[in-house]
């Protein structure tokens, strides 16, 4: 199976559980659970079922397109699930043996592994799922996020799709798998993780970058602090459609300022591959983000807590 | 009489958390069914990772009908007041525990016992092997039938049993003693730690090993077995955990890894063949060969990119690495800061302890935090100093200093070689040497002190400074300075024999700490060491209260010689004569409190005869006491003051010393204060006979002390 049958496969099996199938969000993040829809989707009381590709960068992962398991660039099949149903994990193994992934031919194991999340101020309880010792899924019980204790609580589903690929395909090397018929992704990719990694280690402006951080900061603040002034508003009202006299209008925005705070993350992940923080530094920019992601997540839950 | 039997089906718990919790469920089923006085032949615990089970025998029917009701009533108490590591919920029946509760079985003999526990009621039905990989229901007839019944499915619940198999495995795999063809090493040995073992016995309902040969060439890339043997188990320690079988010359022919499977061949848990996998088990061979092989990669690549650069310019790095000990994420500067500190505690411990060349000393004091800042110590912290060994050794490096950085951590050898083994991953059967020691003992003195400053305290010893941030209390726990079981600054000190006062080197040395932010003075560092030695000699070496008492009156911070004085101390403390002497001990101490600080008298003033008797016998025990003092031999020192007595008696019987002329009194208080000095070498003897009389101390922190 190349790795687009699977994602294909996990689409269909998702949706016959009634997950709600929805596009990649498009800011960059480091890992599926950072997306809009697992944060505000796991808040609040409202049932709610969702699967979805990602598309995960990690600055830090890179190694120029030349370690056979280390990318910067790689995939996941996300799944979240309020309520878990009590069986989640039969459910779970099904959709493994829908991918051809039977418990009576591979070896299949759930080693217990918490997961904590410092910017999303979340964590969970669960396991890395091992396929014949490869791990291939995060599976975790979402106990807390953006700082709220969860009520329900959430299972996160994380697939990594090239794990689950090179287990199928029995290959030593991420870039030997297979996007589709025709594609190894060596081909696909190589010369896009040569460049970022370049880009990453060596070229990215320290100082460009932290500007770009600060404004995002200070973009994602403004979101969230409610009703401008006649002033700020007055280009919109030039704009027929951007008038409305909704109450919702005075309300904080944190969709956006969710967006800001994760371009932020990405950032940070950046600064830090080049080296460029002192641990100092460090946490303390992400105590901040941390800050204004615990605001998103009450400005959400006072808004209503529904329309993840 | 009839079993009682009470499952609960888990989602996989951690595996080392099943072990505590099926220990607790024992011990709270005994105390629920001593108070319900309900009687019953044995308790049997029995786990896997997906249940825990409670086998009580012949549990006593007791009066009529009601022991069912009486069991539906206390049982779900015993799994409510099981207290796991971190608890977590899973629906919204307000239940927590380790993972989620997925089914009850509940039998007293053949009769199901009624009860509910959120939205789950015991049955008779449980849950079998999940190799199907849906819920296969097993119904259960008599709860005698548990292990049997469960058996027949391929699931083992008694975990002693799969502990057995899989020694079987290991030894199988290295004694040669096969006899059907199996690949075996003989010489080999297994390198894997007890808590390995536990992890994989308790990984797995049932286990069957699978031997994976692995050659040195894999598809024409090199399959990275020869990395050093510690970094190859690190890398393979993590998930399922593959054991090295590694032969003397310290190459590693095979690992073995165990599946949750009987075994195609047969249920006796033989070793499967890595060369002709049998059917079942052939696709997980090869899996499992592959999550080697990659696992293997990983552990190369972070070896290379560590071994790019001279091992000496990771110390640089150092300067961006936090030194946090503490889960409250109290910062201690960098661990660079900490390098420096080290060396200069190191230098000043170095000569208390014998054969530890300055520069060497020095050097290793510089290097041994430096692997903390290697890719491979971040992706496998437990090889932290083993790491650092290894590339000081290939840098060159002295030997010495090699040796001292990877035994920096442990520096004891016989702790290494046994207690070590069980805790950690890495074998160590290499020699300690001095110079770990000094490193280990400057290491672990910066901790504390650093702990100390940044206002941290040892459990129980008030603080104005607590929860500056409300997330945590910043009480010390044993656990933060150093891990359980493995030797702690006193403990070293101790064993090492380092006659040195580590409360003094403190204090001297606390203008190095000068860049902290610091939450308490100088003098904090001295209460705290002398708290922490009191609690040691208290928790850890069992000496009683009166003794710790005697101790405390003098300075604590050799630990060495503190605890051969409490040795001393209580192998006379029930002799009469010892006694006596203390009780003699205790007047003069009254005498004095409060009224002289100085040891200054003029022999030539002494007027009455008892007190030129006392004189002379002073003399003559300070002379004999120096050698004894000087060696430690605190049992005979004490042996020295016996023959005071008698002319201590008489003093105090004739002579008058507060009541006397001023000048007349205060040569008398300085003579005394002078002998108070002398046995204050050895202790408070006075405080034992007091204590031990029973009253109360005033101010003791060690209440509940024999």
């Amino acid at each position: 199976m190349d790795l687009y049958d699977i994602i294909l496969h996990l689409h269909g099996f998702w949706r016959h559980y009634g997950c709600q199938l929805i596009p990649p969000h498009t800011v960059e993040t480091g890992a599926g659970t950072l997306s809009p829809a697992a944060f505000f989707g796991t808040l609040g009381s409202v049932p709610y079922r969702v699967g979805y590709i990602t598309s995960n960068q990690r600055p830090a992962d890179g190694r120029y397109g030349k370690d056979p398991l280390r990318l910067r660039l790689h995939h996941q099949y996300q799944v979240v699930l309020k309520p878990p149903p009590a069986e989640i994990q039969e459910i779970y193994l099904s959709s493994l043996r829908d991918l051809g992934l039977s418990p009576a031919d591979y070896d299949i194991g759930f080693s217990a592994e918490d997961w904590v999340s410092p910017v999303l101020a979340a964590s969970g309880v669960g396991w890395q799922v091992l396929l014949n010792g490869m791990p291939i899924t995060r599976f975790t019980y979402l106990q807390q996020m953006g700082g709220v204790e969860l009520a329900p609580v959430s299972v996160g589903l994380t697939y990594g799709l090239e794990g689950v690929a090179s287990a199928m395909q029995g290959k030593e090397s991420d870039h030997d798998l297979f996007w589709d018929d025709a594609s190894p992704c060596r081909e696909l990719g190589n010369e896009k993780e040569r460049q970022f990694s370049a880009y990453n280690f060596e070229r990215a402006s320290t100082d460009r970058v932290l500007k770009m951080f600060e404004l995002s900061i200070e973009e994602c603040g403004d979101c969230l602090t409610a009703g401008r002034d006649s002033q700020d508003r007055a280009p919109q009202d030039r704009i027929p459609w951007g008038r409305s006299s909704d109450s919702r209008n005075n309300c904080t925005l944190f969709f956006p300022a969710y967006d800001h705070a994760l371009r932020c993350a990405h950032l940070l992940d950046l600064l830090d591959a080049r080296d460029a923080l002192s641990p100092g530094e460090k946490a303390g920019f992400t105590t901040c983000i941390r800050e204004l992601i615990e605001r998103c997540a009450q400005e959400y839950l006072r808004f209503g807590g529904q329309d993840a | 009489m009839p079993d009682l039997l009470f499952e609960i089906g888990i989602e996989d718990m951690p595996a080392l958390e099943a072990p505590c919790l099926a220990a607790q469920l024992s011990k709270g089923a005994n105390q629920a069914f001593a108070q319900q006085n309900l009687n019953y032949a044995r308790i049997e615990v029995f786990y896997t990772p997906r249940r825990l089970a409670l086998l009580v025998h012949d549990l006593d029917k007791g009066p009529g009908t009601t022991t069912i009701a009486l069991l539906a009533e206390i049982l779900p108490g015993l799994l409510t007041g099981l207290r796991p590591i971190r608890s977590m919920r899973w629906d919204s029946s307000g239940l927590t525990f380790v993972r989620p509760i997925r089914w009850l079985v509940c039998l007293y003999g053949d009769e199901v016992v009624p009860l509910t526990m959120g939205e789950l009621r015991a049955d008779r039905v449980t849950c079998g092997s999940r190799l199907s990989g849906s819920k296969e229901w097993v119904v259960l007839r008599d709860a005698s039938d548990y292990k049997a019944t469960l058996e027949e499915v391929s699931i083992i619940v008694d975990a002693n049993e799969r502990r057995k198999r899989v020694d079987l495995a290991l030894t199988t795999a290295t004694t040669g003693s096969a006899t059907d063809g199996m690949s075996t090493d003989p010489g080999g040995e297994c390198w894997v730690s007890e808590e390995m073992l536990v992890r994989v016995v308790n990984s797995v309902e049932y286990p069957t090993p699978i031997v994976v040969r692995i050659p040195p060439l894999v598809n024409g890339a090199p399959a990275c077995l020869d990395l050093p043997v510690e970094v190859v188990q690190a890398a393979l320690s993590t998930g399922r955990i593959f054991i090295p079988i590694v032969l003397p010359d310290r190459t590693i022919p095979a690992f073995i890894g165990f599946c949750d499977r009987p075994s195609g061949e047969d249920s006796s848990g033989e070793c499967l063949s890595g060369e002709c996998p049998s059917g079942d088990t052939g696709f997980i061979h090869a899996g499992f060969e592959r999550a080697i092989l990659a696992r293997l990669r990983d552990a190369r690549f972070f070896f290379d990119r560590d071994r790019q650069r001279p091992f000496a310019e990771y110390v640089r790095k150092l300067r961006n690495i936090d030194d946090a000990i503490h889960p409250g994420g109290c910062r201690f500067g960098s661990l660079w800061e900490k390098t420096e500190r080290i060396r200069a505690l190191a230098a000043e411990i170095a000569t208390a302890v014998g054969e530890t060349p300055r520069e060497l000393v020095d050097r290793a004091a510089f290097l041994c935090k430096a692997d903390l800042a290697t890719e491979l110590v971040r992706a496998f912290p437990e090889l932290r100093g083993v790491a650092g060994g290894i590339y000081a050794e290939l840098d060159k490096e002295p030997i010495e200093v090699a040796l001292a950085i990877r035994r920096h951590y442990f520096a004891d050898t016989a702790f290494a070689d046994t207690a070590f083994a069980d805790k950690a991953v890495v074998k160590d059967r290499l020699p300690s040497s001095n110079i770990a020691v000094v490193i280990g003992l400057a290491d672990m003195l910066d901790t504390i002190v650093c702990a100390v400053l940044a206002g941290l305290h040892p459990n129980g010893l008030q603080s104005d400074d607590l929860q500056p941030n409300g997330l945590q209390s910043n009480d010390l726990q044993p656990n933060d300075l150093q891990p359980n079981g493995l030797p702690d600054l006193i403990d070293l000190a101790v064993q090492q024999e380092i006659d040195l006062d580590f409360i003094a080197l403190a204090e001297q040395s606390i203008d190095i700490y000068a860049p902290l932010k610091k939450k308490t003075g100088p003098e904090g560092v001295g209460r705290f060491l002398t708290e922490y030695v009191r609690r040691a000699l208290k928790e850890r070496y069992q000496i009683p209260a009166a003794v710790i008492a005697a101790l405390s009156a003098t300075k604590m911070g050799n630990f060495y010689r503190v605890l051969k004085r409490a040795h001393a101390l209580v192998e006379w403390q029930n002799q009469p004569k010892f006694q006596a002497l203390a009780t003699s001990f205790a007047k003069v101490r009254k005498i004095i409190a409060g009224a002289v600080d100085t040891a200054q008298y003029e022999p030539g003033r002494f007027v009455e005869e008892a007190e030129q008797g006392l004189w002379r016998e002073y003399l003559k025990a300070d002379g004999r006491l120096r050698r004894p003092l000087e060696e430690g031999d605190y049992k005979g020192a004490i042996e020295h003051l016996i023959p005071l007595q008698g002319a201590l008696d008489r003093y105090l019987g004739e002579v008058v010393v507060t009541a006397a002329a001023a000048d007349l009194k205060r040569n008398r208080l300085g003579f005394l204060r002078a002998l108070a000095d002398l046995f204050l070498t050895v202790g408070d003897l006075g405080a034992i006979v007091e204590i031990s009389s029973s009253r109360p101390p005033a101010h003791d922190n060690l209440q509940g002390a024999e």
